[in-house]
């Protein structure tokens, strides 16, 4: 989503320098989350150039004989060969969605979106950093690996403007995972362009959707004007707790839309609520960029 | 009276020509919604359409608006209900306008004024003649009916006259121009009858059969002549009506504010003020007037007869201490000490005594037995009658020898004795006073008798005035005015020997006359300054014939004015009395200045009541209706709607949480709860509650508000009771909680009233509900039971409960104290008892201390007078006592001793005992002697 009315993005900057004041808590507190999950230098749950072991497989004919684990094939009349498993170093590229759609919060939450999906952007870089993986923010923070890597991106977020719902994908070499933490609500069509020039860049995009508990439930009754914090555009209800069904049913078809989009082109996508704890959303993270990828496997 | 609505701002209404605006703006103006920041507000955007209703303002709000709007226009507008515009009753023939405008009438006068003048103009209206007569006005005023316009002229011209109405000249002059049923009658009546309010009524009904009287509910304070005491003013107020704070003000000549007080009359009553002032500073005043009061009867003008005297008494050398009924100037002093003061120089020869008291400045110089005196002192006293003293000499043998300048008539040698046993002739009585003299208000004694006298030359007696003589003629006081002052001979003692006239009434009467018509004190100027004095200017004697002038008069308000055209010379200024002719003021002659009031001691207050004058017709009140305004109520019932407004706009704005609305409910209804008059009158007694606080006799507590300490109280107050009726012949009913503020205190011979920390004492009508019930024999037991906790010795350092007892204490009249003495009643009115325990042991109970009288040494037992008010114990005598619902004790003695328990309560029999028979125990130890008496 892209910042409407310029009093909107100004409103936005003011937003985003208390959300900077606030980086010093949101880093302990994704120190915090990050302490409970691990995260390793990790398998590819396929055979490669690894150091753990994987499989004994039956030595081929034509095999070069320094592959044969003799201890093993000793033990009986075949010859068996020690597979390792594949270990490589990733990049992920993570996005944090700052914009002011994103700094939101209801009666119903503790943190604003913004919070949560910093939270989340921070543990998780973390995690990665702590398994050697090589992180990076597009057109921020280039990709290496580091264990101080979330003090890296929390400086890069008190230096760089993030109001940008979408990142760069300039910097983004092919095959590298993208986690994006974003509420989506921008209209399908231009999140399926987006999802299209991903692909072109054989991107492997992770997609958290962060609501506030009221996005969800609608919990509003009574004369309302709705407003917009990103166009400013303003819907008067007058009777709100009317228009709870309708809302409902199009949150979830537009939910429902990404969805679809983010599979057909391979990406994972899943939902997390701002009421719920910041460590579900990292698990889910961590699942989806441990979890196999079709795409990967069918490439 | 038909009340009528009317507005007092009707132009406001006028506003109500911009509801219809109001309407239209209201209706297209809905309330302002909430607005709220949603992020996915484009996800909303074009569903559900078709619920979207207009954005108007629902209809029932617009009315609700509408009809806040119009009342508060309407309030704005000021409706009030006015009461009855007419008073007058029929609408034709004359009506005739009676005014009563005495002094009595001088406060609320221009109320009675505008009543009036609300009749002439009704009466103008009506197109009817109107005649006003005023009671108090000129006895030659024009009543005949005219015109309104002339009538209101004529009203305009009635003032309050500073005398009482003489309703009687004017009944003989209406019963003259009106015949019966000639005129409409309304009579606007003043606060006091005046004695003649009966026929006056029967007058005025003469000429209407149904008149209408309209009274005046204003109260009245009225000044009664003052007194002087030895040390004080005595200045009488009567009050009529409710009871109300004055202030007493006393001026003097200049107008200047000397001395006010401040005291609270009670309804009805008379009330004496007593105004503590030095004499000299009394003798400056010249008028006492309650402040504010604006009537003629709320001044007392003094004059000279007022100031206080100092009068100098010189024993002479034959003066005997020893004896004082044998000294002259114990009579004296015994007639003139209650009006005077007396300034007694003794232990000194005469004329040093003279001369100090001369110095010092007398009013009056008494020499009882003096004889001869040194030519300058005979000189100084010359000098001083002549700037005004009086000289007031008794004989004695040695008085042939006094100087002739100081005595007034030559004297003859020797002196005529009367019934002796050598002379023929009877003791002679007084045969004649004077009526030229101060003494002719006194009657003449009948009984005086006078046995010896000395005798004046008869040659000298036309030089003097004899303001006494014996029944066959012979001069008895004699006295000659010398420039200013006077000198004044009594041809007797001033002790009994000579006669008994010093022993009679009249002797006080004569001694008060001649100070009374004394100047006021003179002081002899020093040699130097005095050349003047030495040679007064011969003062031109007043003639005794000559009239009195008024000097100033008073106005109907009590305010000193020149005297007017109507104010004529009054020949006998202590016969006059207030009148048309003779208005209250200062009167003047040759000098002398005398007061007339409006208000003296005889002077009739009976307020003037229409069932009492035999008033047959109609009665209204002077107090103008007030109208009752009603926008008031308006106006709240338009802030109510505008709650309701609001209320409504947080209903459609879907802000309106049920749980808050019902606490904002409740908090409301609370406020108007508390707000609303919720008047509990205190002193009203039911007879329910005086039946049951006398039929039985009950022991009483005070409620204090901490519920455990209550509870205590009662339980232990129940368990004396029931050990009472175990052990003795009383069987008390149960015992009862009292707010000391509500209830009636003096239906219990006790009240236990414990202390309890951080107790805000009652407020001071409180206490002084409590000081009048101890004052009149009621008992209150303090208990700080507080003998328990660490006690601080210190007086500085004392416990909660002690500081609380200390506060209440510091509000009432608190005899002096001391712990129960061993042989004291309380020991031994019921049980024998060394101490008082309760639940602790620790504390002695305090007493009213009983003097020690040295005939009571050998007494087993003293009871004091009466029972003492207080008794003051820290041993929680409650606790002790306190016994649950099946009989167990609450609460356990330290130390736990069954035999303290015991001692507790009997420690409880015995004051309730003493409180019921008083020192009757200590009366028995007589019984023996008694007995013994009786031959037994």
């Amino acid at each position: 989503m892209a910042a409407g009315a310029p009093s909107h993005h100004t409103g936005s900057v003011a937003d985003a320098r208390s959300l900077a004041a606030r980086l010093p808590d949101l880093l302990v507190a994704a120190h915090r989350v990050a302490a409970n999950a691990m995260f390793g230098s990790h398998g590819r749950r396929r055979p490669g150039t690894g150091e753990t072991f994987w499989q004994y497989r039956s030595y081929q004919p034509g095999e070069p004989a320094k592959r044969i684990d003799w201890r093993r094939s000793a033990r009986d009349h075949h010859l068996f060969v020690r597979e390792r498993e594949w270990e490589a170093v990733q990049t992920v590229w993570l996005w944090p969605d700052l914009s002011p759609s994103m700094r939101f919060r209801s009666r119903l939450a503790t943190q604003e979106k913004a919070e949560r999906a910093l939270i989340l952007v921070l543990a998780l870089a973390e995690l990665l950093g702590r398994g050697g993986e090589r992180v990076g923010i597009p057109g921020l923070v280039p990709a290496r690996p580091g264990r101080d890597l979330p003090e890296r991106f929390a400086e890069a977020f008190l230096r760089g403007d993030l109001a940008e719902d979408w990142p760069t994908t300039a910097p983004i070499k092919p095959l590298s995972d993208v986690v994006i933490v974003s509420d989506f609500l921008t209209d399908p069509e231009t999140i399926h362009d987006r999802f299209r020039h991903a692909g072109e860049k054989t991107a492997r995009l992770h997609l958290l959707q962060i609501l506030d508990p009221a996005e969800e439930t609608f919990p509003y009754g009574g004369r309302l004007e709705f407003e917009d914090p990103e166009t400013g555009g303003t819907w008067l209800a007058e009777r709100a707790d009317l228009l709870k069904e309708g809302y409902r049913a199009r949150l979830l078809a537009h939910r429902d839309e990404i969805a679809r989009l983010a599979q057909r082109a391979g990406f994972s996508f899943s939902v997390h609520h701002t009421d719920r704890p910041a460590s579900e959303g990292l698990l889910v993270l961590q699942s989806s960029l441990a979890g196999p990828s079709e795409r990967r496997l069918s490439a | 009276m038909i009340a009528n609505f009317a507005f007092l701002s009707p132009w406001m209404l006028a506003a109500f020509a911009a509801l219809p605006l109001l309407w239209f703006i209201l209706r297209l103006t809905p309330p302002r919604p909430t607005r709220e920041i949603f992020p996915p507000t484009r996800i909303l955007f074009g569903i559900q359409e078709e619920q979207r209703t207009p954005r108007r303002t629902p209809w029932w709000l617009t009315a609700l608006r509408l009809l806040l709007a119009a009342l508060v226009i309407l309030a704005l507008a000021r409706p009030a209900l006015q009461p009855s515009a007419n008073l007058a009753e029929t609408r034709q023939g004359p009506l005739l306008i009676v005014l009563d405008n005495g002094w009595d009438s001088a406060p609320d006068f221009a109320t009675r004024r505008d009543v009036a003048a609300r009749l002439i103009d009704e009466a103008g209206r009506d197109d009817r003649p109107v005649a006003i007569a005023a009671s108090a006005g000129e006895a030659n005023a024009n009543l005949a009916p005219t015109s309104s316009s002339e009538a209101t002229r004529r009203l305009a011209a009635i003032e309050p006259e500073p005398f009482p109405a003489n309703r009687q000249a004017l009944a003989d002059r209406l019963a003259q121009l009106f015949p019966a049923g000639s005129a409409e009658v309304v009579w606007i009546g003043s606060v006091l009858d005046g004695g003649d309010g009966g026929s006056f009524a029967a007058a005025l009904q003469n000429i209407d059969a149904d008149p209408l009287l309209i009274t005046a509910p204003t109260a009245l304070s009225v000044l009664r002549p003052p007194r002087n005491a030895a040390d004080r003013a005595d200045v009488r107020v009567s009050r009529i009506g409710p009871a109300a704070g004055i202030t007493l003000a006393g001026f003097d000549s200049e107008g200047r504010r000397l001395v006010d007080t401040q005291t609270n009359l009670a309804a009805n009553t008379d009330t004496d003020v007593e105004i503590q002032l030095p004499t000299e500073m009394r003798n400056e005043i010249a008028r006492f007037e309650i402040v504010g009061a604006e009537s003629a009867g709320a001044v007392q003008l003094l004059d000279g007869r007022w100031r206080r005297k100092s009068v100098g008494l010189i024993a002479g050398e034959a003066g005997d201490a020893a004896q004082p009924l044998l000294a002259p100037l114990t009579y004296v002093e015994r007639a003139l000490s209650p009006y005077t003061d007396i300034k007694e120089q003794s232990g000194e020869t005469s004329p040093q005594a003279i001369d100090k008291l001369l110095t010092a400045g007398v009013s009056v110089l008494v020499l009882t037995q003096t004889g001869n005196l040194p030519p300058e002192t005979v000189d100084k006293l010359r000098r001083w009658i002549a700037a005004g003293g009086t000289l007031l000499r008794f004989a004695s043998p040695n008085i042939g020898a006094s100087d002739p300048e100081l005595l007034p008539v030559e004297l003859r040698e020797g002196e005529r004795a009367l019934g002796g046993s050598l002379s023929w002739e009877e003791p002679q009585a007084i045969g004649r006073l004077s009526p030229e003299s101060p003494f002719r208000a006194i009657e003449i004694p009948a009984d005086v008798r006078i046995r010896r006298q000395i005798l004046a030359e008869p040659r000298s007696l036309p030089q003097a005035e004899t303001w006494a003589e014996l029944s066959d003629g012979t001069p008895l006081i004699t006295a000659v005015t010398r420039g200013q002052g006077r000198i004044i001979l009594f041809h007797v003692t001033a002790d009994p020997r000579w006669s008994n006239l010093p022993i009679s009434g009249a002797f006080v009467d004569m001694l008060r006359a001649i100070v009374d018509t004394a100047k006021p004190a003179v002081r002899l100027q020093p040699e130097n300054a005095a050349s003047g004095d030495a040679v007064p200017t011969p003062a031109r004697a007043p003639s005794r014939s000559s009239p009195w002038k008024p000097a100033s008069v008073l106005d109907g308000y009590g305010r000193l004015r020149p005297p007017g055209s109507k104010a004529a010379l009054v020949a006998d200024i202590d016969a006059a009395a207030a009148s048309a002719i003779t208005p209250p003021g200062l009167y003047e002659r040759g000098g002398d200045i005398r007061a007339l009031n409006t208000v003296t001691d005889e002077t009739d207050l009976t307020p003037l009541d229409p069932s009492a004058i035999g008033w047959s017709g109609r009665v209204g009140s002077l107090a103008p209706e007030r109208a009752k305004p009603l926008w008031p109520w308006i106006l709240a019932i338009a802030a109510l709607l505008a709650a309701l407004d609001g209320l409504a706009v947080l209903a459609l704005s879907g802000r309106l949480v049920p749980r808050r609305a019902v606490t904002a409910g409740l908090v409301l209804a609370a406020l108007v709860v508390i707000v609303s008059p919720n008047k509990v009158s205190a002193q009203e007694v039911s007879v329910e509650e005086a039946l049951a606080g006398t039929l039985e006799t009950r022991l009483a507590y005070v409620i204090t508000g901490d519920t455990l300490v209550d509870e205590t109280s009662k339980a232990g107050l129940r368990g004396l009771t029931e050990y009472l009726a175990g052990r003795t012949a009383l069987e008390p009913g149960q015992p009862v909680g009292l707010d000391l503020a509500n209830d009636e205190l003096s239906f219990y011979a006790l009240i236990y009233w414990p202390m309890t920390a951080g107790q805000t004492p009652p407020s001071p009508e409180v206490m002084a509900k409590v000081d009048a019930y101890m004052q009149n024999g009621g008992t209150i037991l303090f208990d700080t039971r507080d003998a328990g906790n660490p006690m601080p010795n210190s007086a500085l350092s004392a416990t909660p409960e002690t500081q609380a007892l200390r506060q209440i204490l510091s509000e009432i009249d608190v005899p002096a104290l001391q712990p129960v003495p061993p042989d004291h009643v309380l020991t031994k009115a019921f049980y024998l008892l060394i101490t008082f325990p309760g639940r602790w042991d620790q504390s002695q109970l305090w007493v009213e201390a009983i003097a020690d009288q040295p005939d009571d040494t050998g007494r087993p037992a003293r009871g004091g007078d009466g029972v003492s008010p207080i008794l003051i114990t820290g041993n929680d005598f409650a606790a002790a006592w306190a016994i649950s619902a099946d009989n167990s004790f609450l609460y356990p003695t330290v130390p736990g001793d069954q035999r303290q328990r015991e001692m507790a309560f009997r420690a409880g029999v015995n004051i309730v005992m003493y409180t019921l028979t008083g020192n009757y125990k200590a009366d028995q130890v007589h019984i023996p002697a008694l007995l013994e008496r009786l031959g037994q």
